[in-house]
C-alpha cells in the first residue's frame, strides 16, 4: 500500500515538475499527438497507403479527394504520412530500446571489470571511429534492405555511445561509499551492478535515449532516401521523401508534407532531451550540447 | 611533446583493427554466398566458382582477412565488380565535388557559428542569445538532407533563384561552380554550425567568466576587444576539436546532401554501388571515409596538444 501511495506522489511530483520545463512539456505533448495521429487516425480513414489512382496523379491538397494530395501514383499523401510514422516511430522506439538495454549491459559490466573493460572500450573505440551513418548503411547493403535489418544497423551503430556514457557514470558510482557498504555485506556483483549502481545511472540513460531515438528517425529516413533503408512500396518517411524529391517540380506537397513531420517530430525530441536533462540536473554544470558537449566534459578540454 | 605523439600513434592501432575487422566483414555478412548476391541470378555456375577464386572465398576467414588487409596496407583496395576498374582510381574521379562541398559547408558553419556564438555568449539571456539557441536547435534536429530538400523546394522550384541541383565544375566558369554549391552548402553548413554555436558559446562563457578576463576589463579594454582579442584565442580551442570530432557528421552529411542536390561525389558513387551490391567499392568507400576521419582527429589532438601544454601533460600522467 505505501509503495502504491509512494509512487502515486512520486507521478504527481513528477507532473508537476514538468510544468517548469515548458520545452519538455511541449516537445511530449508534441510527440504523443503525433503518435496518436499516426497509430489511431488510420482507423478512421479510408484512404489506402499504397492503392494507386492514375487517373489521379499530382492532386494538390484539398483536391482529389485527399487532404495532403497525392503523389506520382496517385496515392494519397496522407495515409502514407500516417503508414510511414508508424514505421518511423516503431523503428526509432525498436532502437531506443534496444541500444538502451544494451548500452547499460555493456557500460556497467566494462564499469566493474577492468580486463572486459579494455577490450570492450576498444571495440568502441574502433566503431566509434566509423561514421553511423555508413556503417549501417554497409550492414543494410550486406543484409539487403528490410526494417529488422535496419533496426539491428542502428542499434549496432548507437549503442556504442550509449555504452560509453553508462560506463563513465557507473565508474563515478562505483567509488561512492554506499556500492563499498553493499559490498561489506557481501551483495553479488549482479546485485551491485543492477540494484544498486543501475538506477543512479537513469538520468544519463534518459536523456540519452531521446537523442537516439531522434537520431533514428533521422537516420532512418536519410537511409529510406538513399535506397538503403525499407523498401518500397511501404512508405516510409524516408522513401517517400525520395519520391517526392524525384517530382520536386511536380508537386511541393510530395516532399513538403513528410518533410514538415519529420523536422516536427525530430525537433520535439531534442526539446524533451534537452528539458530531461535540464530537469535531471537544473544547475547546468553539465555540458551543453548533445553527445559531444557530454563526452567533451563541461570546458571541452578532454574528450 | 615526442611522448604525446607516440602515445596517441600507439592509441590508433587498436581502432583501426577494429576499423579493418568491420569493413572487411561486410562483404560476408550477405545471406548466402557473397559471389552469387554479387552476380546475380542470371549468374552461371562457372562465372560464380570463378569470382569465389578471385576473391579467394573458399580459403578459411582469417586468410581471407590477411591476405585483403596485405592488399589493403599497399593501397590496393581491390576491383570495382561493377565498373572494372580500380576501387581507389573509382573514387578518386569522385573526390573533387565532395571535398568541395564538407569545405564549403565548413566555412559556411563557421561564418555561422563563431560570430554568433560569442555575440550570445557576450549577451546571455538576451534575445540575440534565444536567437541562436533557437537555430542551434533547429539545425540540431534537422538532418541536412531535410534542409537541403526543403531549400531546394523554396529557393529553387518556388522561387527560381538558384538551380535545383546539379553540379558544375570549375572548369565551367567560377560563378557557375558556385551558383550550383550555394543551396548544398548552405544546407549542410546550418546543421554543422549548430553545434558549434553551442560550444562556441559554452566555451566563451567560461572564458569571460576568468580571472584575466576582469583584469583586461579593469585595463579599461573595450568589451569588443576583450571579446575578440582576448577572449576568444583562449575559447577556440573546443571548437576547434568539436571541428575534428564533427568531420564524421561533417562527411557523411556530405555524402548525403550529394544525394539531395545530384552532386557526382563519393556520396552517389556509395549509393550507386549499394544498388548494385559493389561490395570493393563500398568497403572501400568506408574504409577511405573512416581512416581520413581518424587522421583528422589525430591532427586536431596534435594541435591541441601543441598550442596547450596541459593537455599533452595530463595525458602522459605524473612527471
Amino acid at each position: 500500500m505505501t509503495a502504491i501511495t509512494s509512487s502515486f506522489f512520486q507521478v504527481r511530483a513528477t507532473a508537476s515538475k514538468l510544468t517548469k520545463y515548458p520545452a519538455l512539456l511541449a516537445g511530449l505533448i508534441i510527440l504523443i499527438a503525433a503518435a496518436l495521429i499516426c497509430f489511431v487516425v488510420p482507423l478512421f480513414i479510408t484512404e489506402s497507403s499504397t492503392a494507386m489512382d492514375m487517373r489521379n496523379r499530382f492532386a494538390p491538397p484539398l483536391s482529389g479527394g485527399s487532404l495532403l494530395g497525392t503523389d506520382e501514383y496517385g496515392r494519397s499523401v496522407l495515409a502514407r504520412v500516417l503508414e510511414g510514422g508508424r514505421t518511423s516511430l516503431l523503428v526509432g522506439m525498436a532502437v531506443a530500446t534496444l541500444a538502451t538495454i544494451s548500452g547499460i549491459v555493456i557500460g556497467l559490466l566494462s564499469a566493474y571489470y577492468p580486463l572486459l573493460d579494455q577490450i570492450l572500450m576498444r571495440i568502441a573505440d574502433g566503431l566509434l571511429a566509423i561514421p553511423r551513418m555508413l556503417l549501417a548503411a554497409a550492414w543494410s547493403a550486406a543484409r539487403g534492405p528490410l526494417a529488422v535489418t535496419l533496426v539491428t544497423a542502428l542499434t549496432i551503430a548507437s549503442t556504442r555511445v550509449m555504452a560509453r556514457l553508462v560506463r563513465s557514470r557507473a565508474r563515478a558510482v562505483k567509488e561512492e561509499a554506499f556500492i563499498d557498504a553493499r559490498r561489506v555485506q557481501r551483495a553479488s556483483d549482479f546485485r551491485i551492478l543492477f540494484r544498486h549502481i543501475a538506477p543512479n545511472c537513469v538520468s544519463v540513460v534518459a536523456v540519452h535515449a531521446c537523442f537516439i531515438f531522434a537520431d533514428a528517425i533521422i537516420t532512418e529516413a536519410a537511409l529510406s532516401f538513399l535506397g538503403a533503408g525499407v523498401p518500397p512500396p511501404a512508405p516510409s518517411w524516408g522513401n517517400m521523401l525520395y519520391d517526392g524529391k524525384a517530382a520536386i517540380f511536380n508537386g511541393w506537397w510530395i516532399a513538403g508534407f513528410p518533410a514538415l513531420i519529420v523536422a516536427i517530430t525530430t525537433i520535439a525530441l531534442t526539446m524533451v532531451g534537452d528539458g530531461l536533462r535540464d530537469m535531471f540536473d537544473p544547475k547546468g554544470q553539465r555540458p551543453r550540447g548533445n553527445l559531444w558537449g557530454l563526452l567533451l566534459g563541461r570546458r571541452g578540454t578532454k574528450w | 611533446m615526442i611522448s604525446y605523439i607516440a602515445k596517441r600513434l600507439l592509441g590508433l592501432i587498436p581502432v583501426l583493427f577494429v576499423v579493418s575487422i568491420v569493413v572487411f566483414l561486410i562483404i560476408h555478412l550477405t545471406p548466402g554466398d557473397p559471389a552469387r548476391v554479387m552476380l546475380g541470378d542470371e549468374a552461371t555456375e562457372e562465372q560464380v566458382l570463378e569470382l569465389q577464386e578471385r576473391l579467394s572465398l573458399n580459403e578459411p576467414l582469417w586468410t581471407q582477412y590477411v591476405l585483403w588487409i596485405g592488399r589493403v596496407v599497399q593501397g590496393d583496395l581491390g576491383q570495382s565488380f561493377f565498373l572494372g576498374t580500380g576501387v581507389v582510381d573509382v573514387i578518386g574521379e569522385r573526390l573533387g565535388p565532395t571535398v568541395t562541398l564538407a569545405v564549403g559547408a565548413l566555412i559556411v558553419a563557421l561564418l555561422i557559428s563563431i560570430p554568433l556564438g560569442i555575440a550570445a555568449a557576450r549577451w546571455p539571456g538576451s534575445l540575440l542569445d534565444a536567437g541562436a539557441l533557437g537555430v542551434s536547435l533547429i539545425g540540431m534536429a534537422l538532418p541536412s538532407f531535410l534542409l537541403g530538400l526543403m531549400l531546394a523546394l523554396v529557393v529553387g522550384v518556388q522561387l527560381g533563384w538558384l538551380p535545383v541541383a546539379g553540379y558544375r565544375p570549375l572548369s565551367a566558369g567560377l560563378w557557375q561552380h558556385v551558383r550550383y554549391l550555394i543551396l548544398p552548402t548552405i544546407s549542410l553548413g546550418v546543421v554543422q554550425a549548430a553545434l558549434l554555436i553551442r560550444i562556441t558559446r559554452a566555451s566563451m562563457l567560461d572564458t569571460l567568466g576568468m580571472d584575466y578576463v576582469r583584469l583586461a576589463r579593469a585595463k579599461g579594454l573595450s568589451e569588443r576587444m576583450i571579446a575578440y582579442r582576448h577572449a576568444f584565442r583562449n575559447a577556440v580551442l573546443p571548437v576547434m576539436t568539436v571541428v575534428g570530432a564533427t568531420f564524421g557528421s561533417l562527411v557523411t552529411g556530405a555524402l548525403v546532401t550529394e544525394t539531395v542536390f545530384n552532386i557526382p561525389g563519393v556520396g552517389q558513387l556509395l549509393v550507386s554501388s549499394i544498388a548494385r551490391r559493389d561490395y570493393a567499392v563500398i568497403q572501400g568507400t568506408i574504409l577511405l571515409t573512416t581512416l581520413s576521419y581518424v587522421l583528422i582527429n589525430l591532427i586536431t589532438d596534435l594541435l591541441y596538444g601543441l598550442a596547450d601544454p596541459r593537455v599533452r601533460l595530463g595525458n602522459s600522467g605524473a612527471r
